[in-house]
């Protein structure tokens, strides 16, 4: 029989589609959101922190007082309608200074996490990649500094540095990298044996594109959640060294050292350390719901 | 075994001098540091600190005489309080800071592991509810806002116990309780998916079919595993609890050496800051040795000669 070209036309499509078993394909992003959406509390996590940076960003001019104006007509007021928050020992609205405070620590948990990744990420996808002696040394270096009491560290640089905002970022990320290193590292090294790393390397990709183009996008999600519970770690730990008189100088407020002056405070006007002391651990379960969110929906295998 | 007490006995001391030759260089390069040149000090203060800290001779005999001095446990002298040595601080102090923490690790402790256990036994049931909020509030509280509310409520407000200071058993609780609260909720959540995984081992199943008791079979052959990785919690576990303990000290005003560390960067005393930091620094990482060290004896499927990072 003749074969021709009319008996190889193709099936009709709508034909295929209606055999077709199972759902629309989605990418891995997509999973990853949708199981994200399905879990309660990060999403309310989400809702939270979503809504502590709007008033972050607007709150310190809702009652038009600024964050350093001091009226000493009006000291340590309870709340009221007029200092929603009440004002402090100098007379300063803490409606104001609570969400300008909020901006400082926000800021200080973020750009932490960022200052982690990108020392982390380097260090470890550079220990992880070329491996042998390089990897023994640095890994090495990593273990010796790592038996360090953390916090001393941070002390220590926050002692020999002008203190400052600047400062507290340097410590924080100085110290903070260790554990993101360790993580990426071995994220690399289980990457680096795939065959789509050997194709890049035949194709002629240097080390460094195949560490950022192909390898580290592929360790994303780990990493991701690492920042995200970095977040309220770096928050924490500012507040910690707030409360030291190592963190942010007046009149510059951080939750931190807006906390640390209720406390001097606690037995006269106990909403002095409330309404920070309220905001840090609402911030510090958001976060945390968030990063446990995440790393369920990121990794399809983990245990609910 | 040996191998692996060499090698961890080495990065401590790679460590402990890093953080030795850090604490010496900082002594010299911090501007306005005690001993900046560019300070103007009265000619005989000039002599003092010279004659004590021999700044004269150049700058590597100055660190070797500063290692052999450390090597004969003198820590050094406080530069605010004049006479008074950082040995001096520890002695006083660190009798009252070591047994805060020891009370503290023990609640943490016993009540970490009782939470999880009921956690973990009365899964997604109203005990695991409650267990689980208290972990979260534990979690998202830090500890200097906690002792603060601690003090506001038990010793301000209903005066059952007493606000401040130091002296009996009553002093002790609500700081203890205060710097336990982080590592309890941490104990509880490991000791719960520990329990839980346990739980559906084979070895358990076996355990049961032979007729075993469920008290015995829990309680001695289950919890015996479950509980094991919170010995390797317990390094980081000491650690938190001391260095928590420079701000619950100083809300309570308790006479141990955080708050004499707290004090000393107040005031910039660079002295004692060092040397509370390398003794800090000393003692933190030779109870991580400690705890390493049981761990393997304690576990034997641990590998002793190399430990996986």
């Amino acid at each position: 029989m003749e074969i021709t070209r009319e008996l190889l036309t193709p099936l009709e499509k709508s034909g295929l589609e209606a055999e077709a078993i199972g759902k629309p394909r989605t990418t891995y992003w997509q999973d990853v959101r949708r199981n994200f959406r399905k879990n309660k509390l990060a999403m309310v996590g989400l809702v939270v922190i979503i809504l502590l940076v709007i008033m972050a960003a607007i709150g310190p001019y809702l009652s038009g007082h600024t964050y350093d104006e001091q009226n000493y007509k009006m000291v340590n007021q309870p709340p009221n309608s007029q200092y929603w928050f009440g004002t402090d020992s100098l007379g300063r609205d803490l409606f104001t200074r609570v969400w300008y405070g909020a901006r400082i620590s926000l800021e200080v948990g973020i750009i932490t996490a960022i200052l982690v990744f990108i020392i982390g990420v380097l260090y470890g996808g550079i220990s992880g990649y070329f491996g042998g002696i390089v990897d023994e040394i640095m890994m090495r270096i990593v273990e010796i500094l790592s038996s360090i009491p953390f916090l001393l560290w941070v002390i220590l640089l926050m002692v020999i540095m002008e203190p400052g905002l600047k400062t507290i970022f340097i410590a924080l990320g100085a110290v903070y990298w260790l554990n993101m290193a360790r993580l990426v590292r071995g994220q690399v090294l289980a990457l680096k044996e795939q065959e789509y790393v050997l194709a890049a390397k035949v194709l002629g990709a240097s080390p460094l594109r195949i560490l950022v183009r192909h390898i580290i996008p592929n360790t994303m999600g780990p990493i991701i959640v690492a920042m995200t519970l970095m977040i309220p770690e770096a928050i924490f730990t500012e507040a910690w060294l707030s409360f030291l008189g190592l963190g942010v100088s007046a009149p510059m407020a951080s939750w931190g050292s807006l906390a640390s002056d209720g406390v001097q405070a606690i037995t006269a006007y106990p909403w002095q350390l409330f309404f920070p002391a309220f905001f840090i651990s609402i911030t510090m379960l958001a976060f945390n719901f968030v990063g446990d969110g995440l790393r369920d929906a990121l990794d399809p295998r983990a245990r609910r | 075994m040996g191998r692996f007490l060499l090698q961890r006995l080495t990065y401590m001391l790679v460590a402990l001098l890093l953080i030795i030759t850090f604490t010496f260089i900082l002594m010299h390069v911090v501007p306005g540091g005690p001993f900046a040149s560019e300070k103007q000090l009265p000619e005989s203060v000039m002599k003092n600190l010279n004659e004590k800290f021999h700044l004269n001779d150049p700058l590597w005999l100055q660190y070797v005489k500063y290692l052999q001095q450390l090597l004969k446990g003198d820590l050094g002298v406080s530069f605010k309080y004049e006479g008074r040595t950082v040995n001096d601080f520890i002695k006083n102090g660190f009798p009252v800071s070591a047994t805060l923490g020891a009370v503290s690790v023990m609640i943490a402790l016993i009540f970490g592991i009782s939470l999880g256990i009921i956690s973990a036994l009365n899964q997604n049931k109203w005990q695991d509810y409650i267990a689980t909020i208290f972990a979260t509030i534990g979690f998202s509280v830090p500890s200097f806002i906690m002792a603060s509310l601690l003090m506001y409520f038990f010793a301000y407000k209903i005066k059952l116990f007493p606000t401040a200071m130091w002296g009996t058993p009553a002093h002790v609780v609500l700081p203890a309780i205060a710097l336990a609260t982080l590592p309890t909720a941490f104990i509880s959540r490991i000791v719960r998916s520990n329990m839980i995984e346990v739980l559906q081992q084979d070895y358990i199943k076996t355990a049961r079919a032979k007729g075993m008791s469920e008290r015995v079979v829990i309680y001695k052959h289950a919890l015996k595993n479950a509980i094991l990785p919170v010995v390797t919690y317990l390094g980081p576990l000491i650690a938190g609890v001391f260095t928590g303990s420079f701000v619950v000290e100083k809300i309570f005003a308790i006479p141990g050496i955080g708050r004499d560390f707290v004090i000393s960067i107040v005031n910039r005393d660079y002295g004692l800051i060092l040397g509370l930091t390398v003794f800090y620094a000393a003692f933190l990482m030779l109870m991580n040795l400690l705890v390493d060290l049981s761990y393997a004896l304690i576990d034997p499927r641990i590998k002793l000669t190399r430990k996986e990072g």
